[in-house]
């Protein structure tokens, strides 16, 4: 690769990975009804699987620890308990499921779908822990609506890929 | 961050950064060591929060500007309610301040007039062309008699002129067919006031060209007849018109008793009744009418 289109590449992917991450936090924390609000998934985590298939020369597990520990900031909850959930997840996606960036999308979302469920999981058992917060309905429902809007979003991007003539 | 990190690397930050954020947890529940870490994590994501709230903004903005339209909606109508409602209270008021005053001036008449005297309610009003009536709630079980004078403060207002048990009709001054003697009370020329079947219109005769008489003049009963209480205002002289070729003069006049409903009159027992036809001055054409 030529250095400077390797550099002009680095920043853009930089700004974009900065305001997805922005987007997703900004996406957790506006205000729903309640009735919507046990369908939000945990965008910050699906941003974060993104990066981690698609970029993982830029986004890691510092990344996710940082991302985790403002998620628990941005959220009120327990801090760390999203830190450890996201770290638990990039490295899951870097050590072991890094070829599920080449797989079909079916099976893609099907990862990614078990990986929201534990990024979940790993939530509710910190927050059981050390406050004793019973597990909502949510945390079923939201990893359901995470990985339909991965298998949508996906689809769109990678037809755009094509399009444009440069898959990753 | 972690460009060419190997398996063994990645595996190593793992462990460290789980171990970081288990550490940060058991800080967090065991201790209030963290807040300020928080805090100052915090400032970073204040932006965030910030856009987050904007959405929940507008729609709290937008409803309150409904809710402040519909509570001053409310709040308009209940005023409307209100100002109504007082309104209503004052012309009420105004209403009873009038009557008292009507009132204390009809004693005041009634103590001037020095006869017996009975207040009576008006029930009905009848002014048809050439016909002025109304009717009383005072009959012959009150001595009421055919004839009577009835009165307000200001003048008279006519004469009984049939009568039941518990109501009297009165004809007005200003009847077609009601004459009253008359002077004026400035100069004390005599003359006679007809009524010409229409409201607060007079015809003055037996007034000769030469004779003083100008507008503005009071004309009070002459006493003659003596059915009217002597000296009391009848009519007030509103224009004059003398034809050289006519020996009396066009004069006419306006009633000054006032005809209002709500209002009472007084019934004056003068002296003892007079049979009608006896004084050229007072005719009673209609006396069986009711």
């Amino acid at each position: 690769m030529i250095p400077e289109r390797n550099n002009l590449f680095k920043i853009t992917d930089f700004v974009q990975i900065v305001a997805s991450f922005a987007i997703a936090m900004i996406l957790s924390v506006v205000s729903l009804p309640e009735s919507i609000a046990v369908f939000r998934p945990d965008f910050v985590a699906l941003v974060l699987i993104f990066w981690c298939l698609y970029k993982p020369q830029s986004v890691g597990i510092f990344t996710a620890f940082a991302v985790g520990l403002l998620a628990d900031t941005i959220l009120f909850g327990v801090l760390g308990q999203n830190a450890i959930a996201k770290v638990t997840v990039a490295y899951i996606v870097l050590r072991l499921m890094s070829t599920a960036v080449a797989a079909t999308l079916w099976k893609q979302t099907l990862v990614v779908l078990a990986l929201l469920y534990i990024n979940a999981w790993i939530i509710s058992i910190v927050n059981k822990i050390t406050q004793d917060h019973a597990g909502s309905i949510s945390l079923w429902l939201a990893p359901l609506t995470g990985a339909l809007i991965w298998y949508l979003f996906v689809f769109f991007w990678r037809t755009r890929e094509k399009q444009h003539g440069f898959i990753d | 961050m972690n460009l060419g990190a190997s398996g063994l690397k990645l595996d190593l930050h793992f462990f460290l950064l789980a171990a970081l954020s288990i550490v940060l947890i058991i800080l967090e529940s065991h201790s209030a060591l963290l807040q300020s870490t928080r805090s100052v994590v915090f400032v970073t994501v204040k932006p965030l929060i910030e856009v987050a709230q904007l959405p929940t903004k507008a729609t709290n903005s937008i409803r309150q500007i409904f809710e402040e339209r519909e509570q001053l909606r409310e709040r308009n109508r209940i005023v409307n309610q209100e100002n109504a409602e007082l309104r209503d209270r004052i012309i009420q008021l105004k209403n009873e301040e009038l009557r008292s005053k009507w009132l204390a001036e009809l004693l005041d008449a009634k103590e001037k007039l020095q006869y017996p005297v009975l207040s009576a309610n008006l029930k009905s009003i009848q002014l048809q062309p050439l016909s002025q009536k109304i009717v009383l709630n005072r009959g012959t079980d009150d001595r009421v008699f055919v004839g009577q004078p009835v009165i307000d403060h200001r003048g008279v207002i006519g004469q009984v002129s049939s009568t039941t048990l518990t109501e009297s009709a009165v004809t007005l001054i200003t009847d077609a067919n009601h004459s009253i003697p008359v002077r004026i009370q400035r100069n004390g020329i005599r003359a006679v006031v007809h009524g010409l079947g229409v409201p607060n219109q007079l015809l003055v005769s037996e007034l000769q060209v030469n004779q003083d008489v100008r507008p503005g003049d009071i004309l009070v009963t002459s006493g003659l007849g003596e059915r009217f209480p002597l000296g009391y205002p009848v009519a007030e002289v509103t224009s004059v018109v003398r034809n050289k070729n006519v020996p009396f003069a066009e004069i006419t006049a306006i009633p000054l008793a006032a005809l209002d409903p709500s209002f009472e009159v007084l019934m004056v027992w003068n002296n003892t009744p007079v049979e009608s036809g006896n004084t050229p001055v007072v005719t009673m054409n209609d006396s069986g009418e009711k």
